[in-house]
């Protein structure tokens, strides 16, 4: 009886046992993850430290982005309603409103909608607010002590990212989502490097819910994100965007400009500018044009579309993602091909009729008539199509698919920026003799900006296919470098010889070819022009007149240092043609940046002629002995006053103004600095200019084309017209010559 | 059956199990008596004073180190709060030096220098104007031709 009493009893334990076994067995292994989150969730307060972003540096450590601690203002609507007192409740929610109103400059009756979500514990009032504006909430906090409000109303610490130079590189640099993510540019491409890694601080709860801070409490700080070293130099790229930006709005340029600058030694880029672009602060804002059209739609479906399409076209890097038809500036590739292959030299000739025929396809130059009996060097000064196409024809459909690939216009470049789009091209089975004849000279391919001016930089540099890249190094928040990233050479692919020939060719179209808008006086230039048709575009929405006008620009000459790519898509001004719209950008940029890269000017006696001289300084000499230094200088003089002794002299001493040029002498010291409105100097000859500046008591200095006082006018000055202006100021004025011929035509 | 002991083959049960138990007096040895009845009376008196002053000890002790914990929890507690004050300055205070680093590099953008550079009527340097100097001594420049002429001399 006791035995069977004992087994029972033995039997009953062991079966407990085994549930209970079983049982935790179930809770520690199968749900021992989930079970153990939901006691750290009950038991532990986890507050996430958000790791400061890294900085964007240019090449020379100016800032490009950084981030700052910035504040979340919020409510806790919950905490209110649980007020007993009604009065009270309502006197507190009065009081949050119209203290949160005031000062977040939000509508009143938007806070009091977000007061309203009483199951909420947490609302949002404003995000990302400064420190003078978080200041006054903890003010107005501190005021109200009384009512307690700060049980209502807190402050969350995050970062805020901040542009320093708004629109300056917003295509390269991307911008950030409000989680500090990067969304785009370098931003997104670099963003694990940017990032950092978050802190954390976990505290236990006490039983009633509430933290018990330094009892049991583990803090792990942030790490800060590496900061990113660009090769895009902010000067260089400002003054691409400057000009860039100039050209697309006085040539009303449809589908936005772009313009890189490379350095054709290392393939890195100096700037890399797209206009209309946008304002990475304001990242969803749309240009004033832009929100214009999307405010004219009524339907709201249509109107979200178009504001998404043109959000996201303002986003993108036209010079990685958008590819284009090259027209004419491609000619510089085939060439090299021909020179390299042997198949044409220096001597060669060619004569171009104004037409020819490729497998009963005819093709025109833009030349009626055509150029006649020409050499290498004058067929690509003149751009001249059938040369091209001829040559096309010779080097044959094996050879220029060789050289296609060899220049890497069948792949990607690889630079480190997110969205770079691949080519469109005829593969070497797909290409016949007419693919041949319109590849020649540019058309009826696509390829990026950054895959032009990367194999282009080819042609010059020695003939060495280069990586191009955007960023130069990785630093720690210590300041130790992470990592370097150096020129990568990925093959030679023509003869330094050949690339010898080709930069002398395209010295001589600056010089004296459809590229001559490029000239910068003393600076040595070559460079080549394109208007290429944007068929597709054309035969796809029955508009005409779609053209892209390029322009591609090196120097020095004697050692090729500078690429300089300008494309203005769809011009809609009063020419279209790139040597007259986009080689003068090409020449602006170029005669800004060899000065800061320390390439001195070389001025021949030609260019001389229109050299500026330095202005004498006068101050504190009679006025006759002034007058006679200025009339030694071959400047003429004003003066303003009854006195005898100059106190005053506009321009300053040592201010450069052309040789013709006025300055204005004060002989009295209360007499006030005369004004005058600036005068219209565009349309006009070079005499025409310092007349009219001149009889308005202003100096001008010359920029662009002029080699030669024929042919040239003015089209752009430093001073708008109307601008009031002390007078003997110095405005400088910009010139072109009108002739075109770089067009690539498609029948 | 493991109580049935066959103790005596005449017996069936050994009734001795359930006899009430007998104190086994050759197991106890008994020790002699050496101490003096003067000390055993002191040791009397201190036995009943001796857990009065050490609990009063080990209460002190206690109190003490309760006390000791306290405040030095209590000074943790404080400088960690002015710790976390202090970083919260230091925050706000870096905050603010970003956002005047921002503004002044606005300020100073190329934009806004070549913009204002105009409005005053003023141009790029050219060539003639720019003075290479040498910076060798602390607050000292000497110009390029300056040194030459020192030279000469």
């Amino acid at each position: 009886m006791i035995n069977r009493i004992f087994i029972i009893l033995l039997v009953l334990v062991l079966v407990t046992v085994s549930v209970c076994s079983l049982s935790l067995v179930n809770i520690m292994i199968f749900h021992g993850e989930e079970y153990q989150s939901k006691a750290t969730e009950q038991q532990l307060y986890d507050t996430r430290i958000t790791a400061e972003r890294g900085t964007i540096y240019d090449r020379n450590g100016e800032i490009l982005a950084t981030s700052a601690p910035v504040w979340t203002v919020f409510v806790t609507p919950n905490a209110v309603a649980k007020i007993d007192d009604s009065n009270k409740r309502e006197q507190i929610k009065n009081k949050i409103c119209e203290g949160l109103s005031s000062i977040l400059e939000i509508e009143k009756s938007e806070i009091e909608e977000k007061l309203g979500k009483t199951k909420t514990y947490y609302v949002a009032i404003k995000q990302k607010v400064e420190n003078d504006v978080a200041q006054k909430i903890r003010t107005f906090l501190t005021d109200n002590k009384d009512l307690g409000l700060s049980a209502y109303i807190g402050l969350d610490q995050t970062t805020k990212r901040y542009y320093t130079n708004d629109n300056l590189a917003s295509t390269v640099l991307g911008f950030v989502g409000n989680d500090n993510q990067g969304l785009s540019g370098i931003e997104l491409k670099y963003d694990d490097q940017l990032t950092g890694t978050p802190g954390r601080i976990v505290a236990a709860k006490n039983a009633l819910g509430t933290d018990m801070p330094f009892t049991y409490e583990k803090k792990i700080d942030a790490k800060a994100g590496n900061s990113v070293y660009l090769t895009i130099d902010e000067y260089i790229q400002y003054v691409t965007e400057k000009y860039l930006a100039d050209a697309v709005e006085s040539n009303k340029v449809g589908e936005r400009g772009a313009a890189l600058v490379m350095n054709v030694k290392t393939a890195e880029i100096l700037a890399m500018a797209v206009k209309g672009d946008f304002n990475p602060n304001e990242y969803l804002k749309l240009s004033k044009q832009d929100q214009a059209t999307v405010d004219a739609i009524t339907d709201t479906t249509e109107k979200n579309k178009k504001l998404k399409e043109l959000q996201n076209k303002q986003w993108r890097n036209k010079n990685i993602s958008d590819p284009y038809e090259p027209g004419s500036v491609f000619k510089v590739i085939t060439e090299s091909i021909g020179i390299e292959e042997g198949f044409v030299n220096l001597n060669s000739s060619f004569n171009c009729t104004g037409t020819i025929f490729v497998a009963g396809q005819k093709y025109n130059c833009h030349k009626k008539g055509g150029h006649g009996v020409q050499n290498l060097t004058q067929a690509t000064q003149n751009s001249c199509n059938p040369f091209f196409i001829s040559l096309g024809q010779t080097i044959g459909v094996s050879t220029f698919s060789k050289y296609f690939n060899a220049f890497g216009l069948n792949e990607k470049t690889g630079i480190d920026l997110p969205g770079e789009a691949t080519s469109q091209y005829h593969s070497e089975k797909n290409m016949g003799p007419t693919e041949l004849a319109s590849s020649s000279f540019g058309q009826t391919f696509k390829i990026t900006p950054i895959q032009l001016i990367t194999a282009l930089a080819a042609t010059v540099n020695g003939g060495k296919l280069l990586s191009p890249h955007i960023v130069k190094k990785i630093v720690d928040t210590d300041g130790n470098v992470i990592k370097n990233y150096d020129t990568t050479v990925k093959r030679q692919v023509i003869s330094k010889q050949t690339s010898d020939t080709v930069c002398q060719i395209l010295e001589s179209v600056v010089d004296g070819g459809g590229g001559k808008n490029a000239y910068a006086a003393g600076y040595r230039i070559g460079g080549k022009t394109g208007t290429s048709q944007k068929v597709a575009e054309m035969l796809a929405s029955g508009k005409s007149g779609l053209y892209v006008a390029s322009f591609v620009g090196f120097a020095p000459m004697d050692d090729p240092e500078i690429a300089v790519l300008v494309l203005l898509d769809e011009p809609h001004g009063s020419n279209y043609y790139g040597g007259t719209i986009s080689a003068p950008v090409g020449g602006q940029i170029l005669s800004e940046v060899l000065p800061y890269l320390g390439v001195e000017p070389q001025y021949t006696a030609e260019q001389s002629k229109y050299l500026q001289v330095s202005v004498p300084d006068v101050k504190g000499k009679t006025l006759s002995q002034a007058k006679s230094e200025l009339s030694a200088l071959s400047l003429g003089y004003r003066v303003v006053g009854k006195g005898d002794t100059i106190v005053k002299q506009l321009p300053a001493s040592t201010q450069t103004i052309y040789k013709n040029g006025i300055v204005i002498l004060y002989t009295d010291k209360d007499e006030e600095i005369q004004k005058a409105q600036v005068p219209n100097l565009k349309g006009m000859s070079i005499s025409e200019v310092n007349s009219t500046a001149v009889s308005a008591g202003f100096n001008v200095t010359f920029k662009g084309n002029i080699k030669t006082s024929s042919g040239v006018v003015s089209y752009m000055q430093s001073v708008e017209p109307g601008t009031e202006l002390d007078k003997g100021s110095v405005i400088e004025v910009y010139f072109r010559s009108q002739e075109t011929g770089d067009i690539s035509l498609v029948d | 059956m493991n109580n049935i002991k066959y103790y005596d083959d005449s017996l069936a049960y050994n009734f001795e199990l359930f006899m009430p138990a007998q104190k086994r007096q050759a197991d106890v040895i008994s020790m002699p008596d050496n101490r003096k009845k003067t000390s055993s009376k002191k040791r009397a008196k201190a036995k009943s004073s001796s857990p009065t002053i050490k609990g009063i000890v080990v209460a002190i002790v206690s109190v003490t180190l309760l006390c000791l914990m306290l405040f030095l929890r209590s000074q943790v507690g404080e400088k960690q709060s002015k710790i976390n004050a202090i970083e919260k300055q230091i925050s706000t205070a870096k905050s603010e030096e970003i956002r005047l680093n921002v503004a002044l590099e606005r300020m100073y953008s190329y934009q806004n220098l070549e913009q204002k550079a105009s409005s005053l009527g003023m141009s790029k340097p050219g060539k003639s104007q720019i003075v290479y100097v040498r910076c060798n001594d602390k607050d000292k420049a000497i110009t390029l031709d300056g040194e030459r002429f020192a030279e000469n001399n």
